[in-house]
């Protein structure tokens, strides 16, 4: 590795006193963006976590402590690798005590996704969408993302035309098939051998 | 500009401009072409023309680059505008995690050490050629499931998924632009020290560029820091996994260890000549020069 060689070459005190301190340009960061500074520490999330546990509104934060994540293979095609590779991903959290979903929310979930929800009122999703488990896991924390923020919009509006196709086409699709029934009756019907003079 | 121009068409022109008298009705030529006669093609064979001249312009003429019937010149050889420009654009030849994790476990990589550019061309295993428009390392993400290694990344091109990996483990990792000048001297240091010359200034990127490495949630060398930092949690919240706390880590200062926009090399500063053989490195005394390498 040269440039580690070099360190060590160069090792005589006051070479690297002015790189050490660090050699500065104009265009390094502290000059183009002077109050900006990085953030390595767990302060970041922290700030995120709580605006999300104040929020009256779905934030969008999931707390990764709150999740029960379980791996196990994926069905289709995929040789060896879908064989042996546990990149089906499983989630579920129980969706009375978190506290990242307002109760509002809550409710509606109960009540639109009733089917997502187990016995033990665990919240239930699952994805084996890739072939990769990292992006598998980021997939169902999208749907779960997906699913809450569809909550609370609104059904779209229908015009006055619309709904009138809409009904029309529903009435024609109810003729068509009594139409076809009949049809099938009378060839049914027609290979009986019931002729009364 | 007097001079200027092959010959002295310039200055010829400028003295005629000067001499000749200025342009009227009474100075110019006749235009002799519009009083040409048609020359109607007569005789007993009647000509080789198409009836008579002024046909060529009214009558129905064959299309554009007809060549009587043969395959034209311009379909004889096909263009094909996809790659237009591909012997110009730049490069990036790949390198997977898996092999950086590889490399790393097999100890020809010390991930002690930042690694960037120049630690992956000194394994001699990973080479880049400037002449070739190569600008670098691109890193892939094949192997990002078995990547454990914590490390400080400094590469010119990847996906957030590599981002992740990479951050997951509690490393960090930054996208930096090299120009080709500085690009030659780190894809072979060892050549490079040898011809003596200062190490170069890095260029900033070129515009079809700057918004990528400007871009946080590419972890841009450019990028605003603050942003970075919300990026960061932010990638954690996209793919499920905890941010490990970075200030907490006992190789904090190398992890966080950063070029500046005008560095080629760590700890090393651009104008510098460094004489391995001697071992020592020249720096520039005046200060004309030294403003220019920090400007």
């Amino acid at each position: 590795m040269l440039s580690r060689g070099f360190i060590r070459l160069l090792r005589p005190a006051g070479v690297f006193q002015e790189s050490r301190s660090g050699f500065k340009s104009i265009y390094s960061l502290d000059k183009i963006y002077p109050k900006s500074e990085f953030d390595y520490s767990a302060n970041v999330e922290k700030g995120l976590k709580e605006k999300a546990l104040k929020s009256e509104e779905f934030h969008g934060y999931i707390p990764l402590e709150d999740l029960e994540i379980s791996y196990s293979r994926s069905s289709g095609p995929g040789g060896q690798n879908v064989n042996k590779v546990n990149t089906k991903v499983d989630i579920r959290f129980d969706l009375k005590s978190v506290k990242w979903i307002p109760e509002h929310l809550k409710a509606q979930l109960f009540e639109k996704h009733a089917t997502r929800i187990t016995k033990e009122g665990q919240f239930w999703i699952q994805s084996e969408k890739t072939r990769s488990r990292e992006f598998n896991l980021a997939d169902c924390l999208d749907k779960i993302r997906f699913i809450i923020r569809g909550l609370d919009r609104p059904a779209p509006e229908l015009s006055v035309e619309d709904q009138e196709e809409l009904a029309a086409r529903a009435r024609k699709a109810a003729r068509e098939r009594l139409r076809e029934k009949r049809e099938h009756s009378m060839k049914k019907g027609d290979r009986q051998d019931n002729f009364e003079l | 500009m007097a001079g200027a121009g092959p010959g002295r068409s310039v200055d010829y022109a400028l003295t005629l401009l000067r001499r000749l008298p200025r342009i009227t009705l009474g100075n110019l030529k006749g235009n002799k072409e519009q009083k040409k006669k048609h020359n109607y093609s007569r005789g007993q064979d009647g000509g080789s023309d198409r009836g008579y001249p002024e046909q060529a312009k009214k009558g129905s003429q064959p299309p554009l680059g007809f060549a009587g019937g043969s395959n034209p010149y311009y379909t004889r050889h096909p263009v094909e505008w996809y790659y237009r420009g591909h012997e110009l654009r730049r490069q990036y030849p790949p390198y997977s995690l898996f092999s950086l994790q590889r490399n790393i476990d097999m100890g020809i990589i010390d991930p002690a050490y930042p690694i960037d550019l120049v630690q992956l061309c000194n394994t001699k295993l990973y080479h880049i050629d400037p002449l070739q428009r190569h600008f670098g390392v691109n890193l892939t993400e094949e192997g990002m499931h078995m990547f454990k290694a914590k490390i400080n990344l400094e590469v010119q091109w990847t996906t957030e998924s590599v981002i992740a990996a990479v951050e997951r483990n509690g490393g960090t990792i930054t996208l930096a632009y090299f120009d080709p000048a500085c690009l030659n001297a780190m894809h072979d240091t060892r050549s490079f020290f040898a011809r003596g010359v200062p190490i170069p200034r890095r260029a900033l990127p070129p515009e079809n560029c700057l918004e990528l490495y400007s871009n946080p949630k590419m972890r841009g060398y450019l990028a605003d820091p603050a942003a970075v930092s919300l990026a960061r949690v932010e990638l954690a919240q996209k793919f499920g996994y905890n941010l490990p706390d970075v200030t907490k880590d006992p190789d904090y200062e190398m992890l966080i260890k950063r070029k500046d926009p005008r560095q080629c090399f760590y700890d090393l500063e651009p104008g510098w000549v460094v004489n391995l053989k001697d071992r020592t490195i020249l720096k520039p005394a005046d200060e004309v020069i030294r403003q220019y390498y920090r400007s």
